[in-house]
């Protein structure tokens, strides 16, 4: 096995964990979960670094890191996902711990799961208007924006979880609702300004190379959507009263077009037969 | 119509219907631009869905989704909510600014913002000081609210924390608008030449009422071994002349583009060219008839291989065969490989003559050709009035949103209205970002502070 693949396995391994003691902290109740935030952190943060590890590897084997490797992608976001999900959670304590950690660890599991399992390291080769250093930029800025819609989804989907099933059965550790809603706001709008930048420099560079607005990259489409409906998230607040709902469901959709947007749009087209 | 367009319904509307279109646009195959001249042609070689049966899709526009009529009224109706919803912002970080408030900017806080009501077992007048405290306590400044002329109201006041960062919302909204103004110039006065595949000398006429010519003097790869790009980095020397007039000179590389009084001249990429010439057996040089018999025959032919074409056939019109050229495009680093075949008229089958990477020279039946491989640029001259405005209004965009996040502002409008001998306090508070946790906080500590006074 190559030692991107076993930072990969260990990566794997430890966010699984992470969603067990997560687990184990909503079950605890209200009075329990307090022991098991610091474990459940740990080893989130342990994931990331098995991440950030994976990820130089792949990039030194491959001696470039390039968006078309779907690989390197799958990592890169999976990375992003944990460092954005930590730096909002513990260094703004902005909240969130308990259900949305879970569902962050389940959610990068997955993405994990992928870069090791189901693609292979490679990709095409970038041609000479896909290598400049705007393009790389570009799409830094798309894995960073992807990743806080990504954080923001499982805020949104821990919403939606608590609303369901609070109050049924035995009482569960739920988190705060303002919590929740506060680390989905911060990481939507984290993930509206890295999308943004991301187009602004792609536009940008597209201009000065093609003359025309865009590339042709479906993936570009896909994350415009995406940075679209976290302008719609951002926006609900003229809502009101409506507005956490929305905010939650939307959250969900921008995380889901992202994800798609930067792995799946090349296999949908071949899907569709496109 | 101007509530319509400050709806907020309308403009979440709005974007989900643009993210619906942006999405659309990669599973329908777009109309590319190279063929828009016939398009009818693409499209019956596209799956049912677009082909020209479908009479849906062709009244949809969908296989053009960005040049359809519906899209383009998304855009407008999209600039006309930006243009409501900045102005609207723009006027409340105006109000909260200055600190300066009428009953009538309330409207400006819309039509859904937050709101508690909290019961005070106390008078009016004796909460009032009290609330100060607390909100100064909390880092709020306040400003009563301008009563009007002959009407009794209850006092009323705004409390506002890091207001000045309200201003990132219209720069928001603005960066947006300038954005798609910049696309709406681009695309009404805009234009893009079709691409051109000089050999060093040719010019092109840019037309367009610029009166320039673009010529090209030079193409040289920079990076790239044995006289192949190869990938690497490549640049054109061009001249720009107004009639027969050099008028300045210019280098074109990938993503730096020649610019003109508003023109630029575009290195889009450069495609394989094959230079023949040869004599024949009584050492006479050979005639050469590109692309069929209507052209003219010459002593040395040169053909550019364009990005899809794959095969040249030249003709030998005094010898009575032709010679195939087939292309194998460059790949993982390897030259690009061109055979050579003669297909003799009286026979069916090629006869393959050599198969080169690199120039030089093939030998058959007393005939010598000399075969140079080289390279030409695929060179654009286009206009795009609106770039700068799109890429302008997108970095405001950005930065109105990253002062948003940085630090949200907080708005608090409180009224004391008597009740009997107690009060209630009404407080609405315009949102931020979807968070609405702060205002649940500041309620919580109001309610405590105004409890204990009770």
């Amino acid at each position: 096995m190559l030692p991107e693949a076993w930072a990969l396995a260990a990566a794997a391994l430890l966010l699984a964990a992470a969603a067990v003691v997560e687990a184990a902290a909503l079950a605890a109740g209200p009075k329990g979960v307090g022991r098991w935030r610091l474990p459940g952190l740990a080893l989130i943060a342990a994931a990331a670094v098995a991440l950030v590890v994976a990820l130089a590897l792949t990039v030194a084997a491959q001696q470039a890191w390039s968006p078309f490797d779907l690989q390197q992608t799958a990592i890169a976001l999976a990375a992003a996902t944990l460092v954005i999900y930590l730096a909002l959670a513990v260094g703004l304590r902005v909240g969130g711990e308990g259900l949305p950690a879970g569902l962050v660890s389940l959610v990068v599991l997955a993405l994990t799961l992928f870069g090791l399992l189901a693609v292979g390291s490679g990709g095409s080769a970038p041609d000479i208007l896909q290598r400049g250093l705007a393009v790389q930029v570009q799409w830094a800025c798309f894995v960073l924006g992807s990743g806080g819609t990504v954080v923001a989804g499982c805020a949104g989907l821990a919403l939606a979880v608590r609303a369901g099933l609070i109050g049924r059965g035995r009482e569960l550790a739920w988190p705060r609702r303002a919590d929740l809603h506060h680390l989905l706001s911060r990481a939507e709008v984290l993930a509206a300004v890295a999308l943004a930048a991301g187009l602004a420099v792609g536009t940008w560079w597209a201009w000065q190379a093609a003359g025309s607005p865009g590339t042709g990259d479906p993936r570009t489409a896909w994350l415009a959507a995406a940075w679209l409906v976290t302008l719609m998230v951002v926006w609900t607040y003229r809502l009101g009263e409506r507005s956490g709902r929305w905010a939650a469901g939307l959250s969900v959709v921008a995380a889901a077009l992202a994800v798609t947007g930067l792995l799946a749009v090349t296999d949908l087209r071949l899907v569709l037969g496109l | 119509m101007w509530r319509f367009f400050a709806a907020p319904a309308t403009l979440l509307i709005l974007l989900a219907l643009l993210a619906v279109a942006l999405v659309l646009s990669t599973l329908i195959p777009q109309i590319p631009s190279d063929v828009s001249a016939n398009p009818q042609y693409w499209l019956a070689l596209q799956p049912e869905l677009v082909s020209p049966t479908n009479d849906l899709a062709q009244a949809l526009g969908l296989y053009g989704i960005y040049n359809a009529f519906w899209f383009r009224l998304l855009l407008v109706l999209t600039g006309l909510a930006l243009f409501v919803w900045a102005v609207e912002s723009a006027e409340l970080a105006w109000w909260a600014s200055r600190g300066r408030w009428t009953p009538s900017t309330l409207a400006l806080w819309g039509s859904h913002p937050l709101r508690y009501r909290l019961p005070v077992s106390r008078a009016p007048a004796l909460i009032e000081g009290q609330l100060g405290e607390c909100l100064a306590g909390c880092g709020y400044q306040t400003a009563e609210v301008a009563r009007s002329h002959g009407i009794a109201t209850t006092p009323n006041w705004v409390a506002s924390r890091s207001s000045a960062l309200l201003w990132g919302r219209p720069l928001a909204f603005a960066g947006l608008l300038l954005a798609l103004l910049g696309l709406a110039v681009t695309a009404i006065w805009g234009w893009q030449s079709s691409q051109w595949q000089p050999a060093v000398g040719e010019r092109l006429a840019v037309g367009h009422g610029t009166g320039y010519t673009i010529r090209l003097d030079a193409f040289e790869p920079l990076t790239g071994g044995e006289g192949q790009p190869d990938g690497g980095q490549y640049q054109s020397q061009i001249t720009w002349l107004t009639g027969d007039q050099p008028v300045g000179q210019d280098l074109v590389g990938v993503g730096r583009p020649a610019t003109r009084t508003g023109l630029a001249a575009r290195q889009v990429g450069y495609v394989p060219d094959v230079t023949l010439r040869g004599v024949d057996q009584a050492g006479k040089p050979v005639l050469f008839q590109p692309g069929g018999v209507t052209s003219k025959a010459t002593e040395q032919v040169n053909l550019a291989f364009g990005s899809s074409e794959t095969q040249q056939v030249v003709v030998l019109p005094d010898q009575g065969f032709f010679l195939l050229l087939d292309l194998e495009p460059a790949s993982g680093g390897d030259d690009p490989l061109l055979r050579l075949a003669l297909l003799r008229s009286a026979e069916a089958e090629q006869q393959p003559l050599a198969v080169l990477r690199q120039s030089g020279a093939v030998s058959f039946d007393g005939f010598s050709l000399e075969v140079d491989l080289g390279y030409r640029p695929v060179l654009q001259v286009d206009y795009r009035p609106g770039t700068t405005l799109v890429v302008a209004g997108i970095v405001l965009a950005v930065v109105g949103l990253a002062l948003g996040w940085l630090a949200g502002s907080r708005l608090v409008w409180i009224a004391v209205a008597p009740d009997q001998d107690r009060a209630t306090v009404y407080l609405l508070a315009l949102g931020g970002a979807g968070e609405s946790g702060w205002f649940s906080r500041l309620v919580a500590q109001l309610q405590e502070e105004l409890t204990d006074v009770a």
